[in-house]
């Protein structure tokens, strides 16, 4: 299944602005979303970590914490956005 | 992949869990939610008058444009107060350019009042010249007493009796641990969301005090601002770095503890006024808490 991947904020240079799509297995979780996408970007490990609560990630335009967290199956097709929290006031 | 119905309207499907209080809530009622406690914080505290003039600090980060948009909708519904953005350009190639973009057309999309005053014209320098120079403290301990003074500064000048800035309970949280960390209970006066009253001083207030960070970014999410993409070159202030990421885990795995730290902090705002009394820095003749202020101590040093 294909998931497309927006960053914004201080973590949209890393695609300089670009959606990212991503082939992924059936089943796939928002944990395995995140460490395919720290595979292919390492400077992002660390700043998609939804524990600390430095970023927000909205599957569908949901938040993760609204449904089962990093542990939330992913469909295909569907828009996951990182809005990360911590940077600028 | 579902979400549960909101537990506000039971209408429609929500899109946020407030872990601290067990609500679900949808976009509409998530961002009623955030009015009604700004609302309710403004009321506690006094922060306004009936036609209040008040100076919104608005960096181009998303607190303050939740706090400029939050402002505008209550007051127009409310108080009737009127808001003028101010800015401060501290002189951060990359940084504030792309910021300053956000501010004014921001601004302009919400019809409110625009103003910008810089470090060179306040202190005859930029940020990046003082960061470049020899100095014994950190570049962000020169910028939040530069900061702090220019909003003052620039609040003045467009007759403004308050002056609002976009702390948020996360800001609030922070600080108090850290006065407390500190042993410094003078400056836990400064948490008072409802700001104080004193001879050269516009009143600060913080209407964002009681939602958290997340929110504000859930906010500003929604409604579509723009979100600055380059960090400050010169972020990183290790001590205040410290208490985000304790009460972070904290947060996380203990909810609420970010607003127990805060109304912990408030209790102690009565024995922390009586340690603080305001004087006049001798050099510039501004409010200050020593016989020479903050300003003008780092202005020497620098």
């Amino acid at each position: 299944m294909r998931v497309r991947v927006r960053l914004l904020g201080s973590l949209r240079p890393t695609l300089a602005g670009r959606e990212l799509e991503l082939e992924l297995p059936i089943g796939s979780d928002a944990s395995t979303l995140i460490k395919h996408i720290t595979e292919k970007y390492p400077q992002l490990v660390g700043m998609l970590d939804v524990s600390s609560s430095g970023v927000l990630i909205m599957l569908g335009g949901v938040e993760v914490g609204n449904l089962q967290g990093l542990e939330t199956p992913l469909s295909d097709g569907l828009e996951v956005v990182f809005v990360p929290v911590t940077h600028g006031g | 992949m579902s979400a549960p119905t909101c537990t506000k309207c039971h209408g429609k499907p929500s899109v946020y869990h407030r872990p601290y209080s067990g609500e679900r809530l949808c976009p509409t009622c998530f961002k009623a939610s955030l009015k009604e406690r700004v609302q309710g914080a403004i009321n506690r505290f006094k922060m306004l008058d009936h036609w209040s003039r008040v100076a919104v600090g608005v960096s181009g980060g998303k607190d303050s444009l939740t706090l400029l948009h939050i402002l505008k909708e209550v007051e127009d519904e409310t108080h009737g107060s009127e808001l003028i953005a101010v800015t401060v350009d501290e002189g951060i190639r990359g940084y504030r350019d792309e910021a300053l973009g956000i501010v004014e057309r921001a601004c302009k999309a919400m019809d409110v009042e625009w103003r910008l005053v810089s470090f060179a014209d306040l202190f005859g320098s930029t940020m990046d010249e003082i960061a470049a120079g020899e100095r014994t403290l950190g570049a962000c301990s020169f910028c939040g007493v530069l900061r702090r003074r220019a909003l003052n500064e620039v609040a003045k000048r467009v007759d403004a009796n308050r002056l609002a800035t976009g702390h948020t309970l996360d800001d609030m949280a922070q600080s108090a641990l850290l006065n407390l960390l500190r042993g410094d209970l003078g400056k836990m006066a400064s948490i008072d969301p409802g700001g104080f009253t004193s001879p050269g001083f516009v009143r600060r207030i913080k209407p964002l005090c009681e939602i958290p960070e997340r929110e504000t970014t859930l906010y500003a999410y929604l409604q579509g601002f723009e979100l600055q993409s380059t960090p400050c070159p010169y972020a990183g202030e290790a001590m205040r770095g410290d208490a985000r990421t304790f009460l972070n885990m904290m947060e996380a795995t203990r909810p609420g503890t970010l607003f127990t730290t805060y109304n912990t902090a408030l209790k102690l705002i009565p024995a922390a006024t009586t340690a603080e009394t305001m004087k006049t820095c001798k050099i510039c003749g501004e409010p200050s808490t020593g016989e020479t202020c903050r300003v003008c101590q780092l202005l020497q040093d620098k």
